[in-house]
């Protein structure tokens, strides 16, 4: 029995796009995309705009057929077993759409469920559970969908997802456009449903919260998988970079920068000028130790005035870019 | 069957928040029947006997006020039905392609399956909820009497309607998935009134322009007009032949629908369904 409940092969998919009446282009989405996602865990699929993500998750869902390649869901290929892997596989698609705006929340779950064989019982009454498992209540519930904000939108594409009570989630971008609280509400959730056991694919764009939610990552860019592995992994794929973050007095500073851009590697910096001092971030592949004691020796000889200094591991953030970037 | 089920109840929770524009068709509807008997009595100061003679001279049958009425609320029922199953039928396709809600139905059926159903369901719901304003307005003409006939009228629409959802989805829905139109509500506003003209609801199909004709046998509309007006003017023999042809009709339709959709869903599968 493996231990990874999805596994991708070299996917390969190409588009038809249709320009005007005649002419045709041909867009190469997926380059031979190939990652496992292991079981009960949350793995995020990141990467820039049209890197691939939201075919790769189509592909997995069923929706879409891959040119080459295999995708498993539990075992089970998804263009061969096409009903297996649709009964074990929860699907949010777009989280502000995928809904009739006439209907309401209730109703939509109530529909989804039908669709998915049940009785209009079985689907009233799993609509409820799931509904307050996600936290709406029943007055918002029952409202018509075009009323509900992009958090409640939210909420019900998970909810509408989890109708079949499905053992792997697809989430595609869950909170995106959502407010702080919303957003904190949707990973609490994912949180609470990959410790019951289930395996949750993810894509996103923001760092800090794929940072605080997934045990492991899959970078993508242009089609192509650049990485997958845990945070700590692409750490030490990105190699050994470290975040300087200091706020120098306006003389001499240039001086400072200069010696540290001569003596180490500097993957990027920001320099903003306030009135009364400089401020900088600076991503620098070396050691904390050289880092620090260059920093004040350098200091020393020339005399500026250090008024803050932080130094630290780089965020996923920082090694998401410095991959993308290399790519 | 679950599939059915599953649009049954879409629909009929749906058309419940729809009540006001149902009333709103009904009226129309009603102010048709009247006003084609009522209208040019008023217009042209003549009186209804006058109007009723004429339509009698139409129909090529000496008709009542009673039979005039009858038959002229009978075919306003068919233009209620028209409309709001070809109407229905493109807004829920601009709907499910719009809202996304198409990529969650393809998670569980295909889009052959799905069209046709809606087309099973659509007729399901839409025939009572159109023409069952029928039922007073029969009952004020001709009394008891008025609630039989459309008791007899009922599986005549329900057979129509049928065939209309399958005409409308052999057309409408490789448009939709094959092509790039997006405005299709524009569809039924265009083809409607042509149908209805070619169809003999207006005026009776023997004097409806060829070209007009020739577009609405196309659709069942003609065959079912000729059925409503042979089952209240004349006595129900005549009606092998239309029946036939309406039969031969549910076969191309689901010939058409099924070769189309077929190539639709091979599209959707490989493209995608939903706008992005």
């Amino acid at each position: 029995m493996s231990s990874h409940a999805i596994i991708v092969e070299n996917l390969r998919k190409k588009y038809i796009v249709r320009e005007g009446l005649r002419g045709k282009k041909i867009v190469e989405a997926l380059r031979g995309v190939t990652f496992r996602v292991r079981k009960g865990t949350i793995h995020a699929l990141l990467g820039p705009n049209g890197a691939g993500k939201t075919t790769t998750l189509r592909i997995i869902s069923t929706l879409l057929l891959p040119d080459e390649g295999r995708v498993e869901v539990l075992g089970h290929d998804v263009v061969k077993e096409t009903e297996k892997v649709r009964k074990i596989l929860g699907v949010v698609l777009d989280v502000s759409r995928g809904f009739y705006l006439l209907l309401s929340g209730f109703e939509n779950l109530v529909f989804y469920g039908m669709l998915r064989g049940m009785s209009i019982k079985e689907a009233k009454r799993r609509a409820r559970q799931v509904l307050e498992l996600v936290g709406l209540d029943e007055s918002a519930a029952a409202r018509p969908y075009h009323t509900y904000s992009l958090g409640m939108r939210a909420r019900l594409a998970i909810a509408k997802a989890l109708m079949t009570d499905p053992e792997v989630l697809l989430l595609d971008e869950p909170t995106l456009g959502l407010d702080v609280e919303s957003a904190r509400t949707v990973r609490s959730l994912l949180q609470a449903l990959a410790r019951e056991g289930r395996t949750i694919l993810v894509t996103g764009h923001n760092m800090h919260e794929i940072e605080q939610i997934a045990h492991e990552v899959t970078i993508i860019n242009n089609g192509q998988v650049v990485i997958s592995g845990s945070i700590e992994q692409l750490r030490n794929y990105v190699g050994s970079v470290c975040k300087l973050c200091m706020k120098l007095g306006q003389a001499n500073a240039r001086e400072l920068l200069l010696k540290l851009r001569d003596r180490f590697e500097i993957i990027r910096e920001e320099i903003s000028q306030a009135d009364t001092y400089i401020s900088v971030t600076m991503y620098i592949r070396a050691n904390r130790e050289d880092i620090m004691s260059t920093i004040f020796e350098i200091v020393k000889k020339t005399d500026v005035k250090l008024l803050d200094l932080s130094l630290s591991e780089p965020t996923l953030e920082d090694v998401y870019i410095s991959i993308v970037r290399r790519t | 069957m679950r599939l059915l089920q599953a649009l049954l109840y879409r629909e009929i929770t749906i058309l419940k928040k729809r009540f006001p524009e149902i009333i709103t068709l009904w009226i129309f509807s009603i102010l048709f029947g009247l006003f084609v008997i009522y209208g040019p009595s008023v217009l042209l100061n003549t009186s209804v006997e006058h109007v009723v003679d004429r339509l009698s001279m139409l129909f090529g049958k000496k008709l009542s006020l009673e039979d005039a009425l009858t038959l002229m609320f009978t075919l306003s029922a068919v233009i209620s039905m028209t409309t709001m199953t070809m109407s229905d039928f493109a807004q829920q396709i601009v709907d499910d392609k719009f809202s996304g809600a198409i990529d969650h139905v393809l998670l569980s059926t295909t889009l052959v399956r799905y069209y046709i159903s809606y087309a099973i369901a659509l007729s399901i719901v839409t025939t009572p909820v159109a023409t069952i304003y029928l039922v007073p307005l029969l009952y004020l003409v001709k009394g008891l009497g008025g609630v039989l006939i459309y008791a007899y009228l009922l599986p005549v629409f329900l057979l129509s309607c049928i065939l209309l959802s399958l005409y409308a989805s052999s057309i409408i829905v490789p448009l939709a998935y094959l092509t790039k139109i997006q405005r299709l509500w524009i569809l039924p506003s265009i083809i409607v009134p042509m149908l209805l003209a070619g169809s003999g609801v207006f005026i009776p199909l023997t004097i409806v322009p060829l070209f007009l004709k020739l577009l609405a046998y196309t659709s069942p509309l003609p065959e079912t007009c000729t059925i409503l007006q042979d089952m209240l003017l004349r006595a129900a023999g005549k009606l092998a032949l239309p029946l036939t042809l309406l039969t031969m009709l549910m076969v191309l339709y689901v010939l058409l629908y099924s070769g189309t959709a077929k190539i639709a869903e091979a599209r959707a599968r490989t493209q995608g369904a939903a706008l992005t």
